[in-house]
């Protein structure tokens, strides 16, 4: 008998299983390779065909074809990571390939873990390489670089084990992706719904949907989310869960059914979730074409009934539906009503504790029970001998009293629970470009009460108080901070006449004279608002740096940041 | 030593192994033999580990076939339906198998490759059924496996390809003590090679012995009388099944016949022969006997 190389050592046999996946994906790896190689070739002659818009246009253009490289190098590296993860892993979905691979003397977590592994490393290898090459092509090697590139990594490798652990859960193919379309769908429908029902009833409660939370189970995004500790996270409990449930995994799940029901019923309840919600703004929308009657929106409950109307039926009619698609039949249907209407017992709850604010929390308080009032924009902080400047008590009566005629500005009536939608449709996601206007109440008797307000959903109070010079002197850093500790402020000019993209002519001050342009700005700022920052032919980027070693830019216009990281002066 | 004792295995409300208790010493060929959804295939599947037991289970050196490396690395199962990759080869199969197998015997694979008239560098999923067997067979005798499992290996083969089929097992066995289980419904081919045979019905093994036992143990006779006689003639003798036309007597007896045939004289037959059964004929009887209608069906 001739003994060839056989190993029994899991870590060496999952090296052996690993190059076998890559040997049966050469045919899906190569076209990944040849698609990669298209896309590069075809942004490097439209980079250097940028040279024909002039020096600055051009590095703009080029710029941003590098950004598209990046971006369409990453896409394909997810999407090729997803087809290399469900070709390895098929053999948990096709009886025949079952019977094939669980009956080889090979550990389960092995063969699994070495077919995740080969699908990131396929995915990720090529990927990287582009994106480094890029960035050294572009010149643009910098932290933020490798942050991108290991965002890039995370990303693939978040796709991959959570698809990885949805094959755990699932016994078809066809169900392991329906449910992966419905996490990165419907997921983040269904929160940033359920995030918009309170800011809807209670004026004041948010600035609107927060983007983080809203997409924390969207995998496909979790190149741009630019949370890379979270997706790690993320990742590792995937990894953990699949590590965990594939022991007890059995095989004769492959093609019938699932193996763990808890996805199939959590996304069933989102999807429906979602779609209800959804008909239950249509159904309440309906009542808001009646607006020509004056008590179209006057009668609450009725507002209630009707969003909750709607949100039964098209709740009942999504997880129906969902749930034919899983069960391919309606085998176990009534049963499976139990988880939801315990979902719509739970959300109903949710939607009257807001609705019906039962414990006053959108209530304005009166002047006299207010002992101080505060004003931040986007909650940035500037310490100077450990006080925080952009923070600042104002114990005034008079300053309390704007304050609270400026939110009775926005909601002109006693209570905040308003009509119901009234702060829906124009709820944006939150953003870091939006000056959000913060107010802090510190009560007489020791308790807060906070509020924020997007420029875009309160815009009637924006205009009439953003601009006050009350509300610019107490919460616009540029002038809550002394000017003493600016240290530098950068003028922008744009000459939108002379080329496709604008020419642009830098100013830099430093020392007294950004002191003295700073004051400049101020006066600006004063006389036509806080919307010179907006549609105009200059931009500013005013730097304060405090003796604690606090550092605060106001930085306005995206050209700004785009030259700005090109570092041209 | 391949012992499955109480073997149970459920999918949902059915019940499709129902506690087995049998055992397939080392050098045998046990043949599974049994009614459609009888459970021979789940019963496979369990042997090989594909299937985690409900309770009980098999066991090879006393050792649970379910996730265990050392069992399943002695065991090599070969489905119904074979599957393979759209790029496998024999070649390339086998580069996998030689990796994971620890009792690879290369210079086995070489000698199957040209016993066998197979292309090994064709795709396998191209060849025809048969050939796509022919290509399972090698790859699986090169694994030099202790416990050979086979389900329906038969089908598809041509009359030579089946000939050498045996041949191999039946050299594997005799030379090296392997075991093999085959479950097939071509009892002709059991016949030939099997010599313990376990009979399945509704997930329980009706009937469990050496074939040569099997086919003492039940007798076909045709027994003819010159005078009318009642139908109840037969009293006493352990007749499992009986038809007549006229005083001509077709009897199914179950027994030795060192029991039932002096009895059979004591009636006075005009006329009294022993007919050999067949292997699907004792089948036929067998799953009779415990209520599967075949002559109905058939």
């Amino acid at each position: 008998m001739t003994r060839t190389t056989y190993y029994d050592n899991s870590l060496k046999q999952g090296a052996v299983l690993f190059r076998w996946n890559l040997r049966r994906n050469v045919i899906s790896f190569s076209v990944y390779l040849a698609l990669l190689a298209f896309f590069v070739l075809i942004n490097l002659a439209l980079t250097l065909s940028t040279k024909l818009f002039g020096e600055v246009a051009g590095t703009m253009l080029g710029f941003s074809l590098t950004e598209m490289l990046v971006g369409e190098t990453v896409a394909l590296g997810v999407i090729f990571s997803l087809i290399f993860s469900l070709c390895n892993l098929s053999y948990m979905h096709k009886k025949r390939e079952t019977d094939l691979i669980a009956s080889m003397p090979v550990n389960r977590r092995t063969m699994f873990f070495s077919a995740e592994i080969s699908a990131i490393i396929m995915a990720a290898v090529p990927m990287l390489l582009v994106l480094l090459g890029v960035n050294i092509l572009a010149e643009n090697i910098n932290s933020n670089t490798y942050m991108g590139t290991l965002n890039a990594f995370i990303s693939v490798a978040v796709n991959v084990l959570f698809f990885g652990l949805l094959s755990v859960c699932c016994g078809k193919t066809s169900d392991k992706i329906i449910t992966f379309l419905f996490v990165n769908g419907g997921v983040p429908v269904s929160l940033f719904l359920l995030q918009l029902i309170p800011i809807a009833y209670i004026r004041g409660f948010g600035a609107g949907a927060n983007e983080k939370l809203t997409l924390c189970f969207t995998t496909l995004n979790a190149y741009r989310s630019d949370m890379p500790i979270y997706w790690t996270l993320f990742a590792i409990v995937c990894g953990a869960l699949s590590f965990a449930l594939i022991k007890r995994r059995r095989s004769e799940c492959a093609e019938v059914g699932f193996a763990y029901k808890l996805p199939m019923v959590a996304i069933k309840l989102i999807v429906s979730l979602a779609v209800g919600m959804i008909t239950g703004f249509i159904l309440y929308i309906s009542g808001f074409f009646s607006l020509f009657s004056p008590d179209a929106h006057s009668d609450g409950i009725a507002d209630y009934v009707r969003f909750l109307a709607g949100m039964l039926i098209g709740s009942f009619l999504a997880y129906f539906v969902v749930g034919l698609i899983y069960a391919r039949g309606f085998k176990g249907f009534a049963k499976s009503l139990i988880p939801y209407g315990a979902m719509i017992i739970c959300f109903t709850a949710y939607f009257l504790f807001f609705a019906l604010d039962p414990l006053g929390t959108s209530r304005i308080p009166e002047a006299s029970e207010v002992k101080s009032v505060s004003f931040t924009q986007n909650n940035r902080d500037f310490r100077v001998g450990g006080k925080n400047l952009t923070k600042r008590e104002l114990t005034d009566k008079a300053s309390i009293e704007k304050a609270l005629d400026a939110e009775f500005s926005a909601v002109s009536e006693r209570s905040l629970i308003s009509a119901f939608g009234y702060g829906f449709g124009t709820s944006v996601l939150d953003s870091e470009e939006e000056p959000n206007i913060f107010i802090r109440y510190n009560m007489n008797d020791g308790g807060t009460i906070e509020r924020v307000y997007t420029s875009l959903s309160d815009w009637s109070m924006s205009v009439e108080f953003r601009d006050s010079e009350f509300y610019i002197r107490n919460s616009m850093p540029i002038f809550m901070i002394d000017s003493k500790y600016c240290t530098e402020v950068k003028v922008t000019e744009y000459d939108y006449e002379t080329a496709v993209v604008p020419k642009t002519k830098n100013r830099i001050y430093k020392g007294e004279k950004a002191v003295s342009a700073l004051e400049k700005i101020r006066d600006k700022v004063l006389t036509d608002g806080q919307d010179i920052f907006y549609y105009t032919d200059k931009s500013y980027e005013i730097t304060f740096v405090s003796p604690d070693g606090d550092k605060l830019t106001e930085k306005k216009g995206s050209v700004t940041e785009i030259l700005a990281s090109l570092q041209i002066t | 030593m391949l012992e499955i004792k109480n073997a149970t295995k459920r999918f949902g409300d059915i019940k499709a192994l129902d506690g087995l208790d049998f055992t397939v010493p080392e050098g045998t060929v046990f043949g599974l033999v049994g009614s459609n959804g009888a459970g021979k295939s789940t019963l496979l599947r369990l042997i090989s580990g594909i299937y985690a037991p409900d309770e009980g289970g098999a066991y090879i050196d006393e050792e649970l076939t379910y996730e265990s490396i050392n069992a399943k690395s002695e065991l090599f199962f070969i489905p119904d339906f074979p599957y393979y990759y759209g790029s496998s080869t024999l070649n390339n199969t086998a580069d996998l198998l030689r990796m994971v197998y620890r009792d690879w015997d290369e210079d086995y694979f070489e000698k199957l490759c040209s016993t066998f008239p197979i292309n090994r560098k064709q795709r396998i999923i191209n060849m025809s059924k048969g050939m796509q067997r022919q290509a399972s067979l090698i790859l699986a005798l090169s694994t030099r496996p202790k416990y050979l499992l086979l389900d329906e290996i038969f089908d598809g083969l041509d009359p030579v390809v089946r000939a050498l089929v045996k041949r191999l097992i039946v050299e594997n066995v005799t030379d090296r003590d392997m075991a093999v289980v085959i479950a097939s419904h071509n009892l002709r081919e059991l016949e030939d090679i099997c010599d313990h045979i376990g009979l399945m019905h509704k997930g329980k093994i009706i009937l469990q012995r050496e074939l040569d036992e099997i086919k003492c143990d039940i007798h076909k006779v045709q027994v003819a009388f010159s005078q009318p006689v009642g139908d109840d003639i037969f009293a006493g003798i352990n007749v499992i099944k009986q038809s007549r036309q006229g005083n001509l007597f077709s009897i199914t007896v179950r027994g030795a016949e060192e029991d039932y045939l002096p009895k059979l004289r004591a009636l006075e037959p005009a006329f009294m022969e022993n007919l050999p059964l067949t292997l699907e004929e004792v089948f036929i009887e067998e799953m009779e006997g415990v209520g599967y209608d075949a002559n109905n069906i058939l």
